[in-house]
């Protein structure tokens, strides 16, 4: 675990991104002021875009395995990994969270 | 199911054009089998646990018992069936209700019909099934549900075991003086215990405890009807 996914810090998707849905891929996420592109899947953008701030890891491995059968072990090592992959790519920054989250 | 045996698939849809449209695209397909149409959803439960079809096609406004309410049902029933419910247009209201009664897709009648006959097979495997670009939408208001159950859930563990008591006989139906005789305790006790019930679980009216406590799974309201003897009284 390194600092970004370590508890009481929180993802959220940075400003200023400008999205082109793709058709059975899902999405190319520009940084304008980088000057660089993003292929994500489908689901790479529905974790992105549940980077709000707010909204746990763990609360996303939770509605995750709601919806799939996966096994929550194998959820979180795959939504960490996808959360590392946005952070590395300044799509994602951290912050601390507050008292209340909710 | 063996590898060369084909998926075997139940519709249900009150419409017939829409069963005949859907099991026309099926059985072109070569690799499913129909094995029953129907137009109700009792129907649509009592067929699946009798033949046991791999997939269930749900249409969600199904009369009698809903597309999820059936979709439920058979997941009670313990069949194996896989369900998908069939929806006039996709929305996260209707793609919720699905995956919450247990679904394992939901698309829309708006599609095309190679996608509904390739998502069937995806579902028949065990694959969730969602329409395109609705997987952020739906995983955020999962996350608000359960954040707002686990605000309830939170009242609800505030109850101490004996006001556990009293709305468990307020679901079923007694009254104070009904709850007083059932518990051994007086009426004005019985009153205490039921404000403060109602204080702990922040609602105005043993109406709304009720409601509160049948929505949120806390009590079932089938059993633990009063005795005729003390509804009487």
């Amino acid at each position: 675990m390194n600092v970004e996914t370590a508890p009481g810090r929180l993802p959220r998707r940075v400003d200023d991104v400008d999205i082109e849905v793709v058709d059975s891929v899902g999405a190319v996420l520009h940084r304008p002021d980088a000057g660089s592109a993003y292929e994500l899947n489908e689901t790479a953008l529905a974790l992105w875009e549940l980077c709000d701030g707010r909204t746990t890891p763990e609360e996303m491995v939770s509605s995750v395995c709601a919806l799939f059968d996966i096994h929550p072990a194998a959820a979180r090592r795959d939504i960490d990994r996808t959360l590392h992959e946005l952070t590395d790519a300044a799509l994602v920054t951290w912050r601390p969270a507050r008292t209340e989250t909710r | 199911m063996t590898s060369d045996a084909p998926t075997r698939v139940l519709l249900a849809d009150p419409l017939h054009l829409v069963r005949e449209t859907l099991a026309g695209a099926l059985r072109d397909d070569g690799a499913i089998e129909i094995v029953g149409e129907v137009s109700a959803g009792r129907e649509a439960v009592r067929t699946t646990v009798r033949l046991r079809p791999d997939v269930a096609v749900l249409r969600a406004a199904l009369p009698g018992l809903s597309g999820p309410d059936a979709c439920r049902a058979i997941g009670q029933a313990g069949v194996g069936t896989q369900v998908i419910i069939v929806d006039d247009a996709a929305t996260i209201e209707g793609a919720l209700a699905a995956v919450e009664a247990g679904a394992t897709g939901y698309v829309a009648l708006d599609g095309d019909l190679d996608g509904f006959v390739e998502d069937l097979h995806r579902a028949a495997g065990g694959e969730t099934i969602l329409p395109p670009r609705m997987l952020g939408r739906l995983l955020r208001r999962l996350i608000i549900v359960r954040r707002q159950r686990s605000r309830m859930l939170e009242r609800y563990l505030r109850l101490t075991p004996r006001e556990r008591e009293v709305l468990t006989l307020l679901v079923s139906g007694c009254d104070q003086d009904t709850v007083a005789t059932r518990l051994v305790i007086s009426p004005e006790t019985a009153r205490s215990h039921i404000q403060s019930v109602l204080t702990k679980l922040e609602v105005g009216s043993r109406h709304e405890a009720v409601a509160l406590a049948v929505h949120q799974g806390w009590v079932d309201p089938a059993p633990a009807m009063p005795d005729a003897e003390e509804v009487g009284r």
